[in-house]
């Protein structure tokens, strides 16, 4: 039953799983809830910008780090942005996300790297290697733990931005400590696993953990679990079908919103 | 309700009852880029007062508080100087909002909210809130299904921790039914007399103000008129806003 096993490539595509999707499923709680689900999809278009950046830099062997410091600069600038609008920024977000994506497609076709362009679009699990798994794994745990120590904070700051100020939290630092670990997660996992795993791992998990949790520890437990299973099952599914990975994790959380979607109705409907 | 309210022992914070603790806030200005919303607030609140911030609507009200939670850009200080001391310090804020933005599915519960200012305190602090403000059965409910007047309870409730030398609500009673507004009311004199708590509150609510506020500021950009509800409401000032200008917030 577990011959999935027996190939280097699947059990390191295991590993790479049961580092990432945890994390997201952790971080997705915070993207609903403070729904910056736009957002996240944007800061994922703006890897195109970061490699092309890279290019021009003459950075072609390692495209994590521009893509992470493209990243931040792109949520640091949301930050301000969303400051300075006091508003829900997804006209501004829209207008940058676009611009990037084009600049990073000329600059990515002019040197020559185009080929980029669909790898980083739908990533492939099954290519990660095992000198890339430990230092993933060491940034998945500190980006979980600032995470975990600023999350509160963050749930106050969702509430009320005022009453958060009153308790001495300056909501802007927080707020940007969150976008930048966000941007590091993006970096560091968009090469593999592609902009449309990472988009639905922002968001899925998070949307089933809000459907079915009444309390913030259920929130976090549900999305992280859902994350978690939703992406093995994916995997499994993959090997066993022959087909692309990421596209089946993706589907796998869908079909778990989905389900919970119905019965959270049918719970109700009973309960009236 | 009245059984809590009465309870003497109060373990929530060793508070000096003495009346000669003062908030004072000084030369507050607040200018929005061409609008001056507040020309130099001078404001002194000690404890054991309740002191009610009125005015027509942009009178500047809102702003003042999120001035002294130092939310909007703003000239001037606001110091806190306890009985005995000698030098001032700021003081502890419990910031009241007027209604929080919660989505109503969002899986908070009150004590998950609870928990973000209550976490590491005394348990026998946070029991005694929790009775005080009559909110212990509320605590596994979410925060997007509480009524108007739960939530300021619990808003209220979470502005208690860590104790503050000033308690600031932003017109508590503004999306409250009859008998919620009586409650919160009940709770706010009450954290007036026990605990010897400094208040500020804005309102829109004039008649019960002149029955629960010891002074009243009357608020238009700048102090028209402060002094006793009686004073105030008989001012000039005061029956120009009220009576002559906009009826709409009596």
């Amino acid at each position: 039953m577990f011959d999935l096993f027996e190939y280097e490539f699947m059990q390191n595509a295991f590993i790479l799983v049961l580092i990432i999707s945890p994390l997201f499923g952790l971080l997705s709680t915070m993207i609903v809830n403070n729904k910056l689900a736009y957002f996240s999809d944007a800061l994922g278009h703006s890897a195109y910008m970061g490699i092309g950046l890279g290019l021009l830099l003459g950075i072609t062997s390692n495209s994590v780090i521009p893509i992470m410091i493209f990243a931040m600069i792109f949520s640091i600038l949301l930050v301000l942005i969303k400051k300075r609008f006091n508003e829900s920024p997804d006209t501004v977000i829209g207008i940058i996300s676009s611009i990037s994506i084009a600049l990073g497609i000329i600059i990515l076709s002019s040197f020559g790297g185009l080929q980029k362009f669909s790898q980083l679009l739908v990533g492939d699990l099954l290519l990660v290697n095992k000198e890339q798994l430990l230092p993933l794994a060491i940034i998945a745990i500190i980006v979980a733990i600032i995470f975990i120590l600023i999350y509160k904070k963050l749930i106050l700051i969702s509430i009320d931005v005022s009453l958060a100020k009153s308790k001495g939290i300056n909501p802007i630092v927080y707020e940007m400590v969150f976008m930048i670990i966000i941007a590091i997660t993006v970096a560091i996992s968009i090469n593999i696993i592609g902009i449309l795993l990472v988009s639905a791992l922002f968001i899925l998990p998070g949307a089933i953990g809000k459907l079915v949790a009444n309390n913030l520890r259920e929130y976090l437990i549900i999305s992280f679990v859902a994350s978690t299973i939703s992406a093995l099952i994916g995997l499994a599914v993959s090997y066993y079908l022959s087909v692309p990975t990421g596209a089946c994790i993706i589907l796998t959380c869908g079909i778990v919103y989905i389900l919970s979607t119905i019965f959270i109705r049918k719970n109700k409907y009973i309960q009236k | 309700m009245e059984n809590n309210l009465e309870k003497e022992h109060i373990h929530v914070a060793n508070h000096n009852s003495c009346g000669l603790c003062c908030v004072k806030i000084n030369g507050i200005k607040v200018q929005y880029e061409d609008k001056l919303a507040l020309d130099n607030i001078n404001i002194h609140v000690h404890c054991g007062e309740i002191t009610c911030i009125i005015g027509p609507n942009g009178a500047g009200k809102s702003t003042l508080l999120k001035s002294i939670i130092d939310m909007v850009k703003h000239e001037g200080t606001v110091e806190y100087i306890s009985k005995g001391s000698k030098t001032n310090r700021k003081p502890i804020i419990g910031y009241v909002p007027q209604k929080i933005s919660v989505d109503k599915s969002a899986p908070i519960s009150v004590k998950d909210l609870l928990n973000i200012t209550y976490s590491g305190v005394d348990n026998r602090a946070f029991n005694e809130v929790l009775d005080l403000l009559e909110i212990r059965e509320l605590l596994n409910k979410k925060i997007g299904d509480l009524s108007g007047g739960q939530t300021q309870k619990v808003l209220i409730a979470l502005a208690m921790n860590p104790f503050p030398d000033i308690l600031l609500l932003d017109e508590p009673v503004a999306n409250i039914d009859k008998v919620g507004i009586d409650k919160v009311y009940s709770i706010i004199s009450h954290l007036r007399e026990k605990y010897d708590m400094a208040i500020i509150l804005v309102s829109h609510d004039l008649d019960s103000m002149y029955n629960y506020a010891d002074n009243v500021i009357l608020l238009n950009q700048k102090v028209l008129a402060e002094g006793p509800p009686s004073k105030v409401y008989e001012s000039e000032e005061f029956k120009n806003i009220f009576q002559i200008v906009g009826d709409s917030d009596v």
